[in-house]
């Protein structure tokens, strides 16, 4: 098998790089991660992404937005300073 | 990877006057092509505040109406379906018992957690805070601010 190289080494910006990887199959993209990132002692649980499951999940999603608008007072500010206390600011 | 914070879903699903509302949205919805995620801290926290205005019922489907819904990625500090002490623990003390609370009683995600480890220490019989009146009827304990618990002791 002949591999040919180009003479100057291909220089991708971070966006051009992101569009190739995100161009290759899941699997080789899984294995690029595995590669370039050490295990960190997390687990991510992924979405499902089907379109079935999206179109209902944002269909509920406004549901539950029309009933807390109706519902809700207050502000985000006082929201979240309950939930936060002193540590969330503007 | 952008993780995103609870209160910019606290300002999508219940802040609709506000005036960051469309920048959020438009934010959620650019985010949502890529590759977003919440811990699964953050994921508690929200529904710890929803819980106060949504039914049970509907509180159960997060995974369709926030994870399906915004496309996110739910960060965990252990494999949360892993069959080891540590991880089945982790699961049950901070997503499990946690959730069961808010479903049942309707309460912040930190004071689930009090709460629980609370109530199942041995010999605990009050949980006093000046915020007593939150936490009425919500725990096997007797919660009393520290004025009432002067009054019963005397």
């Amino acid at each position: 098998m002949t591999i040919i190289s180009p003479r100057k080494p291909v220089k991708l910006n971070y966006q051009q790089l992101l569009k190739a990887v995100r161009a290759l199959p899941p699997r080789q993209q899984q294995e690029l991660r595995e590669v370039l990132m050490p295990p960190t002692g997390v687990y991510l649980v992924r979405p499902s992404r089907s379109a079935s499951a999206i179109r209902r999940g944002q269909r509920m999603a406004k549901a539950i937005q029309s009933q807390l608008a109706k519902e809700t007072t207050g502000t985000l500010e006082e929201t979240m300073k309950q939930l936060r206390g002193r540590s969330w600011s503007l | 990877m952008v993780v995103i914070d609870t209160d910019v879903f606290v300002l999508e699903f219940a802040f609709h006057n506000d005036p960051r509302r469309d920048v959020n949205s438009n934010f959620l919805k650019q985010v949502r092509d890529n590759d977003s995620a919440v811990t699964v801290y953050n994921l508690l926290e929200l529904l710890g505040q929803l819980s106060f205005n949504l039914a049970p019922t509907k509180l159960e489907t997060w995974q369709s109406w926030l994870v399906d819904a915004y496309a996110l990625t739910v960060i965990w500090p252990v494999e949360p379906d892993e069959y080891t002490t540590a991880a089945s623990y982790f699961r049950k003390e901070i997503f499990d018992q946690p959730f069961t609370r808010m479903r049942q009683k309707r309460m912040a995600f930190l004071d689930s957690l009090v709460l629980n480890l609370a109530e199942r220490t041995p010999g605990v019989e009050f949980f006093v805070t000046w915020n007593a009146k939150h936490f009425k009827n919500k725990s096997s304990l007797a919660v009393l601010t520290p004025f009432e618990f002067l009054e019963t002791a005397s």
